[in-house]
């Protein structure tokens, strides 16, 4: 007897270490290429590319090939590159296209990765896994998260002599205007050429107004969440703005949407304060040494409803490929969501990361600027009530739209009431198409 | 084997390479794009047939039709003023003198940048607000405006920069003006012709097959403009779509609406364009082209 | 009488000279004032370009120029020169040796369907390149050639670049006609007069087609952009694009400092190219 389970345990072990080794090569198979793309600035390609060698050195039989764009001409080449059946394995993706995207099923659904323990997202915030979840299937994986903030150069504010909301410190769009009206005045008085703010041009700025007002851009059955009211309210705010000369006029701002960073009002000094995603916080930083520049909550409706929401770029896998570099491109997009070694590398680069033990890990790696960034997304996150909508098919020609309707108004061509109309009108025909 | 077929095989020996190109190139890319202009494509799920729709769409598409005012707009200021700055400069460059291969270089050298973001940068140091022009007004006691960014006048700033970059066109009537042998000014001299004479009756009948090849060129090339675009509004086409060109429009429905198909639509309405204006400046030619 | 007169000649040149000399150089420096200030911002530290209105750098840095010059992720800025370069000089053979054979037999050459064939290599110019970039994709990317040079290359091999097939039949067509019958009398074949006769006398437009090619190829970055995906491939217009992005940092000193770095090149070129250009063949001195 003891000798039968001596020997059913040898076999036993036998077996199982045949495993371990039929399993180890399993993992360790035949080398695989998979591709990665992302977009970004030159500094941003170096942390990407030190954190796919990191990834290759942990899983030695998959190598990572590397392809990298500006932001505008990223989206280009992955739209010919996906036409042309050659789209990336692992790729950066934005809410702003993810529509587009997914609803064409060129995204792999994710979820058979999480469920067989591939990818682990039990670190990540429920509400930001549905924020990559796309007609019901996940689509991708947050790469960072970010909230709008807004700016201000607390130096200038000072040298004008007016004064601004702490860090932390909710205020209304009625004292925004104020504070525009205001530092304009003073800032003349004291023969100062610079304004408090440029208008907010960004339909992600837009957004805030419209959610706070109970809607958002879109509904989930992909139609306009916002009223043709709201839309009015929004252009007549900074039409009275500029006319009481408390904005720049409408051919500066629309000169400023093209500026980068660098040449930006902001940091030229032509105005005091700047709508960011505060990721972007310490570029700015950066850019204004001498500067004490303090982020600000976005504003708020009088009642104090806040239209904030957790935004920020994901990662997505191809629909398009073989079993072996789907795995592979799993294991990546879990070593960048959840790895130690690529988040110190990485920082606050795409924003905070989801993994909230990620997140308490980089801290004590950031700079003080960054520090403030992610003290300011701990503040804000509370103030959320709800997840955003995904912009639907076509919301890309919603965007044109807008701009289109936002020019009108400030160039005076057509009332803020004859804008959104024309808004509306058009903006639903887009939808009828898309259905 | 007659002259006539010698010569005939001697032409399509000669015409291989480009035919081969043609069809090996060109042509099939040219093909599948005119049938994606009958198709709903979305670039990335499958095409489906929708015959002429596209084309119905078009004409009721306001801005379809504002891109096809601001282009013929640029088209026929643009080229005429460029053609005749580049013929002008080529005239005054022609004779060798001292320094003369610096100032072509210097004249060419914008030329020399496409439409880089360098281009755009330097275009705002000098159109917008607190801008070089802007500055040199402010001396002559005018104030004026944001030159690049309001609406009336986003797109003149592109058609000055289109005459900017006339190089290429001058270097090209460059080449021809030292076709025309010598002899004949010397001749007109002799006969007590005037610079200005000589310019109407020698070098301009002579320079006719590049100004023709430089006119036809240049529109067709004018009208497919893209990148000054980039200039002004960093590919929006804005201030108010005032620097909306047709290609950019196109591009924009293509790869930033996702309408393929729509696009390869305006692609060949454009192409037509083209071809009846080319048919008609080659309409005109023989009137006015001279070959020796 | 005859030696006053010169004199008064003489004068008169000399003053319309330096008229000549101040005009012409007063307009050259709008012209390239632009590019004085690239110039000089290329020498300012990165923060100071946009915030300082003045025209020298108030500090003189060559910081850019190192920067610019370590190139991106490890691939200094002389290995995307070179890759520029090497596609460069293959366009420029391409272009020239086919483009000058198709202008040949479309100027000097009567065969059958000659001018259907010149209608359709004019139409080939104006569809959009937009509308041809994804069909073109799908082909190149079937066949393998994609993240590779060929895209960008071996079509200039089959005169695809109608315009340059355009100039020279134009320029070919311009051609005293003497030497045509000249050569034919001689019993010249087809090949001998377009190699003999015809090339010497086109140098010009080749040397045309050559700055051309140079310039635009060089230049040209979305074709690049969409086929080159390996940094160790990029050409300068792809590494250049690189400094500057709408949403993170830009690199501006680099980019100016690059940009001049790259303009070299092209300016080599140009003034080398000229002497050919401007001296090549006169048909007075042929024809004398």
């Amino acid at each position: 007897m003891k000798k039968l389970l001596s020997i059913l345990l040898t076999v036993t072990l036998l077996i199982s270490a045949g495993a371990t080794i039929a399993m180890a090569e399993a993992t360790a198979q035949d080398p695989v290429t998979i591709r990665i793309s992302w977009w970004g600035d030159t500094a941003r390609h170096e942390k990407y590319n030190a954190i796919c060698d990191a990834f290759q050195q942990k899983y030695p039989w998959i190598t990572v090939e590397r392809e990298t764009n500006t932001w505008a001409d990223y989206w280009d080449k992955l739209a010919t590159l996906t036409a042309g059946g050659n789209a990336p394995d692992v790729m950066g993706m934005h809410p702003q296209f993810v529509s587009d995207y997914a609803g064409r099923g060129t995204l792999a659904d994710l979820q058979p990765f999480v469920d067989s323990g591939v990818i682990d997202v039990s670190k990540i915030d429920q509400s930001v896994l549905d924020g990559g979840t796309i007609n019901g299937k996940l689509s991708m994986i947050a790469m960072g998260l970010t909230v709008q903030t807004i700016i201000v150069n607390k130096d200038l504010c000072d040298q004008v002599g007016v004064t601004i909301p702490a860090m932390g410190d909710s205020w209304t769009w009625q004292q925004f205007a104020d504070l525009c009206v205001e530092f304009r005045q003073k800032a003349l008085e004291k023969g100062i050429d610079s304004y408090f703010s440029n208008e907010a041009t960004g339909y992600t700025t837009f957004q805030y107004l419209a959610r706070s007002n109970g809607g958002d851009l879109y509904t989930k059955e992909g139609a306009l969440g916002f009223t043709q009211a709201d839309l009015v309210q929004w252009l007549n705010y900074w039409k009275t703005l500029r006319a009481q000369d408390a904005i720049p006029d409408a051919a500066t701002t629309s000169e400023s949407i093209s500026l980068t960073m660098e040449q930006s009002p902001f940091v030229t000094g032509l105005v005091a304060c700047a709508f960011i995603p505060v990721n972007q916080y310490w570029q700015y930083v950066k850019q204004l040494p001498d500067n004490q520049i303090v982020c600000e909550f976005m504003p708020t409706t009088d009642d104090g409803a806040s239209g904030a929401f957790l935004e920020g770029a994901h990662w997505a896998m191809s629909a398009n490929l073989d079993e072996a570099h789907q795995n592979a491109a799993a294991l990546l997009l879990n070593f960048l969501a959840n790895d130690e070694g690529a988040w110190q590398v990485m920082l606050l680069d795409q924003g905070v990361p989801a993994n909230s033990d990620m997140a308490a890990y980089i801290e004590p790696l950031l700079t003080d600027a960054n520090k403030v960034a992610i003290k300011f997304v701990q503040m804000v996150t509370p103030t959320i009530d709800r997840a955003y909508v995904y912009a639907p098919k076509g919301a890309t020609s919603i965007s044109t739209l807008y701009t289109d309707a936002r020019e009108s108004s400030a160039f005076e061509t057509a009332t803020p009431e004859e804008a959104a109309a024309t808004f509306f009108e058009q903006a639903n025909a887009v939808f009828a198409e898309n259905k | 084997m007659n002259g006539k077929r010698r010569e005939a095989c001697a032409g399509y020996l000669f015409m291989t390479p480009w035919l081969l190109g043609l069809f090996g190139f060109t042509l099939i890319p040219m093909l599948i794009s005119l049938y994606y202009s009958f198709t709903d494509f979305d670039l990335l799920t499958p095409e489906t047939w929708i015959g002429i729709s596209n084309y119905v769409k078009m004409f009721a598409d306001k801005k379809f039709v504002g891109s096809l005012g601001v282009t013929f707009k640029f088209v026929f200021i643009g080229v005429p003023l460029q053609l005749a700055f580049a013929l002008l400069l080529a005239v005054l460059f022609k004779k060798e003198r001292r320094g003369i291969r610096l100032y072509r270089a210097a004249y060419y050298l914008p030329s020399l940048f496409g439409s880089s973001i360098a281009v755009a940068i330097l275009w705002r140091r000098i159109f917008n607000k607190t801008g070089l022009v802007n500055q040199v007004l402010a001396l002559l006691g005018i104030q004026g405006q944001n030159w690049i960014a309001s609406p009336g006048t986003a797109l003149n700033t592109l058609i000055v920069l289109q005459v900017w970059q006339f190089g290429a066109s001058m270097v090209i009537f460059l080449a021809s003006l030292k076709q025309i042998p010598t002899d004949y000014y010397e001749a007109a001299t002799l006969d007590g012709a005037g610079k200005l004479r000589q310019f109407f009756s020698i070098t301009l009948p002579l320079l006719t097959p590049m100004v023709f090849f430089n006119i036809v060129m240049q529109f067709i090339n004018a009208f497919q403009s893209f990148t000054p675009a980039y200039i002004v509004s960093s590919g929006t086409g804005g201030p108010l779509n005032s620097t909306m060109f047709y290609s950019l429009y196109l591009y924009i429905k293509g790869f930033g609406e996702f309408q393929m198909g729509y696009a390869s639509a305006m692609a060949w309405v454009l192409l037509l364009i083209i071809a009846a204006f080319t048919g008609l400046i080659f309409g005109t030619s023989k009137n006015w082209v001279h070959y020796d | 009488m005859q030696k006053t007169a010169s004199i008064t000649i003489r004068r008169k040149f000399r003053v319309g000279n330096l008229v000549f000399h101040v005009l012409v150089i007063a307009f050259a420096l709008f012209m390239i004032y632009p590019l004085l200030w690239m110039l000089t911002s290329s020498f300012k530290p990165g923060t100071e370009i946009f915030k300082s209105a003045s025209f020298l750098p108030e500090t003189w840095t060559l910081e850019s120029y190192t920067y610019g010059w370590e190139g991106i992720s490890g691939y200094s800025f002389g290995v995307f020169l070179g890759n520029s370069l090497f596609v460069v000089a293959l366009v420029m053979v391409g272009n020239v040796f086919t483009c000058s054979l198709t202008a040949f037999a479309f100027a000097k050459i009567r065969f059958p369907l000659s001018s259907f064939w010149f209608a359709i290599m004019l139409g080939t110019l104006m569809l959009p390149f937009h509308a041809r970039l994804i069909p073109q994709y799908i082909i190149y990317n079937d066949l393998g050639w994609v993240n590779t040079y060929i895209p960008l290359v071996l079509p200039k091999f089959f005169a695809t670049e109608g315009f340059f097939v355009f100039m020279m039949t134009q320029y070919m067509r311009g051609l005293p006609r003497e030497m045509d019958e000249a050569s034919r009398i001689d019993g010249c074949g087809f090949f001998m007069h377009y190699w003999r006769i015809i090339l010497p006398l086109t140098v010009p437009s080749i040397i045309t087609t050559c700055i051309f090619s140079f310039i635009w190829t060089w230049n040209d970055f979305f074709s690049q952009m969409i086929y080159l995906s390996k940094i160790e491939t990029y050409t300068v217009a792809l590494a250049l694009r690189q400094y500057v992005d709408a949403m993170g940092n830009s690199y501006w000193g680099a980019l100016f400092a690059m940009s001049i770095v790259s303009l070299m090149p092209l300016l080599f070129i140009f003034i080398g190219f000229q002497r050919f250009l401007m001296d090549g063949v006169t048909m007075g001195s042929i024809k004398g």
